[in-house]
């Protein structure tokens, strides 16, 4: 006999963060599950810290707020919930204050099995320290001295597609024996083998006697195809060991959660796959239909995509190393989409202070626009270094974002805390660059990596939150390209909403138009773009009906073309960037 | 609100973990007074990895030439010296191309190593070995008067502190530095002059704690051996004279540097102490303190970012600021002068102790 499964009644969500730890009540209200409340406090990191006090701090702020009881007199959880609903059936927790581990990657293709190996690697807070193709380990003595001079704490062995060449990962294997040879067994790194599969009964002959091997399927079992999966979640388990070993204390919270932790990028990996085969299966029509998440955190810039059940990460620091080139072009990227008046020199200033105080919020006018250049800065980062490891992500610097990512949902502080959605609206649209048709979602409380953990015993928790208020509708994105002179009209609109209302707009190339549909009403549009210009509905000149969600600022259309053109001259530029903010503030039909 | 401390001047009881991230060998014992330079522990591995073809060379297959090797792993032999042969009628050697130790054997080939990579943690502070932690470190305690930075290029020293009075008025220059002895650590206001830095490569000195640094001086000042600790931040703005003033009493003190960048996870800043020489003792530092009215902060806002202020009050609630930022706020006052409601979150406690 089967019993019916319990639907747990209320669920607390631990996130946290390399600056603050956040915690979210989850509960049954009008018989849905939404969220009830959520507070935060800094992240008690530190030697002589408890990492658990910090959200001890926001469980006893969220406890003050919410109308469900959850802690008891002494500040334990009650767990689990008693007969009249006091109390928690469940905890998930998800990390991401988390120390990176130092990373040797080893290949055949540069192009190839490296690259699957750096996609993986980077999915993930490792530390890429080396990389080797096949070319590298030619001259082995160099390559194990390398290995062995850089005491990886974990080496990834990718290489020859299944059923493919096997002979040069006999190499490969060799020099990772021998360097683990030399080393101390103490210090031998974990070693996954992720190659051809015809060679695992060689690696683990060769391997195993030498250090704690991992064997995980191919990374690249067929030319451009990445399997990942299983690869990262033996990594996420190995960081989340060691996690527990580097902050003492911090198995009562793990231990809290009966097994539902993970870190937060993984979880957000595993919800964007399951959205978009989800969407998928809904839409069978729309080929190349994916989902993109994208979290501007304390620590880390965090971009995950996914197309058609194939999913990938990208986990960048977010700043760049001081001493670096990157340091430049992140300077000069400040420079170019601030909107107030301001040197190089005092943006490469404004970047050298922030890493040393990467708490700091902007108080001022004059800060906002600069974190929210430097946001734009990480945006483009992150899509550029995610372009660089997958191969299906279709964006360019020179053409922007391609394939239909819908919606697109981020977070990140420095976009929740923004007052002004269409601030918010233009970094995300500025760093992106997307092309055709998207809904730009705004994370308000980063729950997106909680609700893949809570999908584990609930799979309504994401259904039903992912369309609360928790999640912002900021707008529907139209953003035509095509090859267009300025002022000649690229589209034409005609607009039906929900609720009887009606209009008709021609519009010119060149700038930003918002349509005003109220938020949550639907509408449907039907585009009539030039013969020369691409709305997303196949081609250009292709016009189309469309129903739509109004978000908090409507629908957008964006005629600014791809890639976004910038003044050359400073006083134009910042001309040019308050006047994009102007459109989308006044032009309201 | 929970922040981190970075002290300016406070007398406190000092406690460091030094540790590596591998395991190795410990190299100190408990109770043992050590210097900022001196080994706590520390992991060898070797380099200078050469490979010298044995099975090819004896002409037999990969698996047996275990059978021929004269050495054992881990032996030391100098060039020339066999390492594998065939004793018989018409005997064949494989000798060292060089001096160093045997390794192993890879692909029917011996893998010998010419030298070592030592991997080390050092004291960065004068100390007593508090107690040894097996394979890793050592917790190192003393007591002093701490004063941590926001920016270190990652070196360590000891020297008897100098100031250099100057330049709080102007930018530090190599004029500055002539006459300074050897072996001192230098305290400047603000530095925007790679030469000033460049005199520091060309002399053996103890270090340099400065106020503000330039930024374009970041590359410089990494790559010099001697530990360089920025208080404030990087900018071209006046020194603060309240440092001065601090500084002042304890000329010619002794000062441990420990440049080591900032680490988030542990909390640990780039520090200096100078050693207390009488028996008063305040309670153990920590790197993170819930703060409180009176409290000594650093500020990181707008025009003023990096100054020292006190909190005059904490208002209950959150506070809409200019840019519409929605934040637990702080009123300060900075100096003797204005006051200015700041985000909580903008602040870093540099004096855990309430002003009475």
């Amino acid at each position: 006999m089967t019993t019916a499964k319990k639907h747990p009644y209320a669920l607390l969500g631990l996130d946290i963060g390399g600056v603050n730890s956040r915690v979210h009540l989850i509960g049954i209200a009008d018989g849905r599950y939404q969220l009830l409340g959520s507070d935060l406090a800094p992240t008690s990191l530190g030697q002589d810290l408890h990492i658990g006090s910090g959200v001890g701090q926001a469980m006893q702020g969220l406890q003050q707020k919410a109308d469900h009881l959850f802690l008891d007199e002494n500040g334990s959880l009650l767990m689990p919930v008693d007969r009249i609903g006091r109390g928690l059936d469940r905890v998930g927790m998800v990390l991401t204050a988390v120390k990176k581990k130092k990373t040797a990657l080893l290949g055949l293709a540069g192009h190839g099995s490296l690259r699957a190996a750096r996609a993986l690697a980077s999915s993930l807070p490792l530390e890429i320290t080396a990389s080797f193709d096949y070319a590298q380990q030619i001259d082995d003595e160099r390559a194990i001295e390398r290995l062995v001079g850089l005491l990886p704490e974990i080496i990834i062995i990718a290489g020859g597609e299944d059923q493919g060449a096997t002979e040069p990962l006999h190499r490969t294997i060799e020099i990772v024996r021998t360097a683990c040879d030399l080393l101390s067994p103490a210090i031998r790194p974990l070693i996954i083998y992720a190659g051809n599969t015809a060679m695992e009964a060689a690696a683990r002959g060769r391997l195993e006697r030498v250090a704690r091997l991992r064997l995980v399927p191919n990374l690249q079992p067929v030319y451009g195809q990445y399997d990942l999966v299983l690869a990262q979640a033996h990594l996420e388990r190995e960081i989340l060991r060691s996690f527990q070993s580097d902050f003492p204390g911090s198995e009562s919270l793990f231990a809290l959660t009966e097994k539902l932790y993970g870190l937060a990028n993984c979880g957000t990996e595993r919800m964007i796959r399951w959205l978009s085969r989800a969407n998928a299966q809904d839409e069978e029509t729309l080929v190349n239909r994916g989902l993109l998440a994208v979290d501007l955190g304390g620590t880390y810039t965090t971009l995950t995509a996914s197309q058609n059940g194939i999913s990938g990460a990208v986990l960048l620091d977010k700043f760049p190393n001081l001493t670096g080139s990157e340091r430049k072009l992140a300077a000069q990227a400040i420079y170019d989409w601030s909107d107030v008046p301001v040197t190089l020199e005092e943006t490469d200033q404004l970047l050298c202070n922030y890493v040393l105080a990467p708490r700091t919020i902007p108080d001022t006018q004059h800060m906002l626009s600069l974190y929210l250049a430097f946001a734009r800065y990480r945006l483009q980062r992150a899509v550029k270094s995610f372009a660089a490891n997958h191969g299906w992500f279709d964006y360019h610097a020179e053409r922007g974002l391609h394939g239909h990512f819908e919606p697109i949902i981020a977070s990140g502080a420095v976009l929740t805390q923004t007052p002004d959605p269409v601030d918010v609206l233009l970094t995300l649209l500025d760093g992106l660059q997307p092309r055709q048709i998207t809904t730009l979602v705004l994370d308000r409380y980063h729950l997106l990596p909680l609700l893949a953990k809570f999908a584990e015993v609930e799979p309504l928790v994401p259904v039903h939150l992912l369309s609360s208020s928790a999640f912002e509708n900021l707008a529907c994105v139209i953003s035509l390209t095509g090859n267009l002179s300025q002022k000649r009209t690229a589209l034409t609109v005609h607009v039906k909403i929900e609720t009887g209302e009606k209009f008709s707009k021609e519009i010119h190339s060149g700038g930003l138009v918002r349509l005003k549909i109220p938020p949550g009403k639907t509408a449907v549009i039907e585009l009539l773009p030039h013969r020369r210009v691409d709305v997303g509905l196949g081609g250009q000149g292709r016009s189309g009906r469309l129903k739509v969600l109004g978000g908090l600022l409507g629908v957008v259309i964006d005629v600014r073309g791809r890639p976004l053109q910038l003044h050359n001259r400073p006083e134009l530029r910042r001309e040019q960037l308050i006047q994009w903010k102007r459109m989308l503030r006044f032009d309201q039909e | 609100m929970l922040l981190p401390v970075a002290r300016f001047g406070s007398l406190t009881n000092i406690q460091r973990i030094r540790k590596l991230k591998q395991p190795g060998e410990v190299l100190v014992y408990e109770s043992q007074q050590v210097l900022p330079g001196d080994v706590i522990a520390e992991t060898v591995v070797p380099s200078g990895i050469t490979m010298v073809e044995i099975a090819h060379s004896l002409e037999v297959e990969t698996p047996a030439i275990k059978e021929y090797l004269v050495r054992e792993p881990g032996e030391n032999f100098m060039a020339g010296d066999t390492i594998a042969q065939i004793t018989g009628t018409f005997s064949r050697l494989v000798r060292a191309p060089i001096d160093g130790c045997f390794q192993g054997l890879s692909q029917g080939k011996a893998v010998l190593s010419t030298g070592q990579n030592k991997i080390q943690v050092k004291a960065g502070m004068m100390g007593v070995v508090q107690s040894v932690i097996p394979d890793y470190g050592a917790v190192i305690t003393t007591s002093g008067f701490l004063l941590q930075g926001l920016w270190g290029n990652g070196a360590t020293s000891l020297g008897e502190l100098q100031i250099i009075t100057d330049s709080w008025a102007q930018p530090l220059t190599p004029e500055m530095l002539d006459e300074r002895g050897e072996g001192k650590v230098l305290v400047a206001g603000f530095c925007v002059d790679a030469d000033a830095l460049n005199w520091f490569g060309k002399r053996s000195s103890g270090g340099l704690i400065l106020d503000i640094m330039a930024p374009q001086l970041i590359e410089l000042a990494a790559a010099l051996p001697i530990p360089i600790i920025v208080l404030r931040g990087f900018g071209v703005d006046s020194p603060d004279p309240t440092l001065l003033d601090w500084l002042t009493p304890h000329v010619d003190k002794s000062v441990s540097l420990n440049a080591s960048p900032y680490d988030r996870l542990t909390g640990m800043l780039p520090e200096a102490i100078i050693q207390a020489n009488g028996d008063e003792r305040l309670g153990l530092d920590s790197v993170k303190q819930t703060l409180k009215v009176g409290q000594k902060v650093r500020v990181f806002s707008g025009n003023i970012w990096g100054a020292i202020a006190e909190v005059l009050s904490l208002p209950e609630g959150e506070h809409v600021f200019e840019s519409g930022v929605v934040q637990p706020a702080a009123v300060v006052q900075i100096g003797q002068g204005d006051t200015r409601t700041v985000p909580q979150q903008n602040l870093i406690i540099v004096d855990g102790n309430e002003v009475s």
